[in-house]
């Protein structure tokens, strides 16, 4: 018994991991005291250092440039649609949102090229923050606002042509091909989220078309999304150092994002109305 | 009553054939209809005669995706399909795209740094839409140019995060090529699809 314990011991200083004993062992090991259950603690604890000291190189790898969601989002096959399995939404952690920090807006503004073309209020704007200040304390928070994607879009019901839809991973979108610029969209959006284009633009950004006289909206990065990347906010936002925005599939279990709407209360901004946006806020 | 609708039929399709070969007599012939006396007198302001056929240019690849003749007639089905699939479904292979046309027909002027945009009569798809006179509405959403050098190259891994990324790089690049050869055989069997819709 003993000459089995030393071979497992060696084993997993050979970095195998949890060793490769059968269950019948495993089964002795209950029974096991003296200096042989000591030295499976001892083991026990070598693999958890080993994990710990994986555990930056992970990180590294997570939590570099392209941002943690990177790892965890799974690149499509370009030829394949998109699957009704997925719901992709995206948690905003308030207090790591900070006041005055507009990184997000920025990084939007520059993928997907929309900027204050007259500068007017007619202006286009995907995504902005908002302050919001209790009047009875003088608390102040701050966090960005965009299209929500709902699970019940208004914004798709009232569409008279069918330009304004849901796409089946829960991202919604305008199809600027049939949209008539009529704005029953903008009236019907709780959360002002869409703009309507009033300039000749040039120029665009080759994966996001938008023109004159159609209605466009925070598009959650599709372009990028398609390609099992996370959107240009959630990347600035890590980029900067605050983290606030977490970027993932709501319906994967395991997906971080999904783990921690399940862990904590989050909100949904007027979840009176019954849309059930997929942009969850935390700590609001 | 059948025999009435065949006997329809075969006389609009030879309507149509002769006015193909109206059509062709016209385009092929410098001089215009038999050469008539009002229009050979403007025959000397352009080089082909008094029609401006267009030539327009190669794109960059050995070949389009399609043949010519075939291109000419149904490249705005092509690209509808694909806008449909594209928007809708979130499909994006690449072989019937606009971006892509757009980048491999894309047109530079000698000393220029950028290639033309739609506002030139230079650029790829107005050598042709402006001798045949549709107006094309495509560019007002989407960019008729290449993305200039230097712009939003967004989301290149940074260097730490391809240090990492390198030893499943050999794995990820296998499955990448299966994925790319379903993408082709798909991308074969829509075009497949379009020469027999375009023979009905």
């Amino acid at each position: 018994m003993s000459g089995n314990a030393d071979d497992n011991k060696q084993c997993c200083g050979g970095g195998c991991g949890s060793g490769g004993h059968d269950s019948g062992g495993l089964g002795a090991d209950q029974s096991l005291s003296g200096p042989d259950a000591g030295r499976r603690a001892f083991l026990r604890g070598a693999v958890a250092a080993a994990v710990v000291t994986l555990a930056p190189g992970v990180m590294l790898y997570s939590y570099g440039d392209e941002q943690a969601a990177a790892a965890s989002l799974k690149p499509r096959a370009p030829n394949q649609p998109a699957s009704a399995k997925i719901r992709w939404g995206m948690l905003i952690d308030v207090n790591k949102c900070p006041d005055g920090c507009n990184e997000c807006v920025t990084a939007c503004s520059t993928e997907n090229g929309w900027k204050h073309e007259a500068g007017s209020l007619q202006d286009s704007q995907w995504i902005r923050k908002v302050t919001v200040r209790d009047r009875k304390s003088g608390a102040k928070r701050s966090f960005p606002v965009m299209c929500q994607h709902c699970a019940e879009p208004p914004c798709v019901d009232v569409c008279p042509t069918g330009a304004s839809f849901k796409r089946a991973d829960g991202i919604v979108l305008v199809d600027k091909h049939i949209c008539i610029g009529c704005r029953y969209c903008m009236m019907a959006c709780p959360y002002n989220a869409r703009s309507f284009v009033h300039e000749t633009l040039e120029d665009q950004k080759p994966y996001a078309p938008r023109g004159k006289g159609t209605v466009e909206s925070c598009t959650l990065c599709v372009h990028r999304v398609d390609k099992g990347r996370p959107t240009a906010c959630v990347e600035a936002c890590a980029k900067a150092g605050h983290d606030a925005l977490l970027f993932g599939d709501l319906n994967d279990p395991s997906s971080e994002i999904a783990k921690r709407v399940a862990q904590y209360p989050t909100h949904q901004i007027r979840a009176d109305l019954g849309v059930d946006p997929g942009v969850h806020y935390q700590n609001i | 009553m059948v025999k009435v609708m065949v006997l329809r039929q075969f006389l609009q399709r030879g309507l149509s054939l002769l006015l193909a070969a109206v059509g062709f007599v016209v385009i092929s012939s410098p001089q215009g209809i038999g050469g008539s006396a009002a229009l050979a007198a403007d025959a000397g302001k352009g080089a082909s005669g008094w029609l401006q056929i267009p030539h327009p240019r190669k794109g960059k690849g050995a070949k389009c995706v399609a043949d010519t003749d075939f291109m000419r007639r149904n490249h705005m089905k092509m690209l509808l399909h694909q806008r449909k699939q594209t928007v809708h479904n979130g499909i994006r292979t690449k072989r019937f795209s606009l971006k892509e046309c757009i980048s491999c027909h894309a047109y530079t002027e000698p000393g220029a740094s950028r290639p033309v945009s739609i506002k030139s009569p230079k650029h790829f798809c107005r050598t042709c839409h402006d001798y045949a006179a549709v107006q094309i509405d495509c560019f007002q959403c989407h960019a008729s140019r290449p993305e200039a050098a230097g712009g939003a190259k967004s989301g290149k891994p940074g260097k730490a995060a391809f240090l990492l990324h390198t030893g499943k790089a050999a794995a990820r690049s296998l499955a990448q090529a299966s994925q790319n050869r379903v993408a082709q055989n798909r991308d074969e069997q829509a075009l497949a699809n379009y020469v027999r819709s375009a023979r009905r």
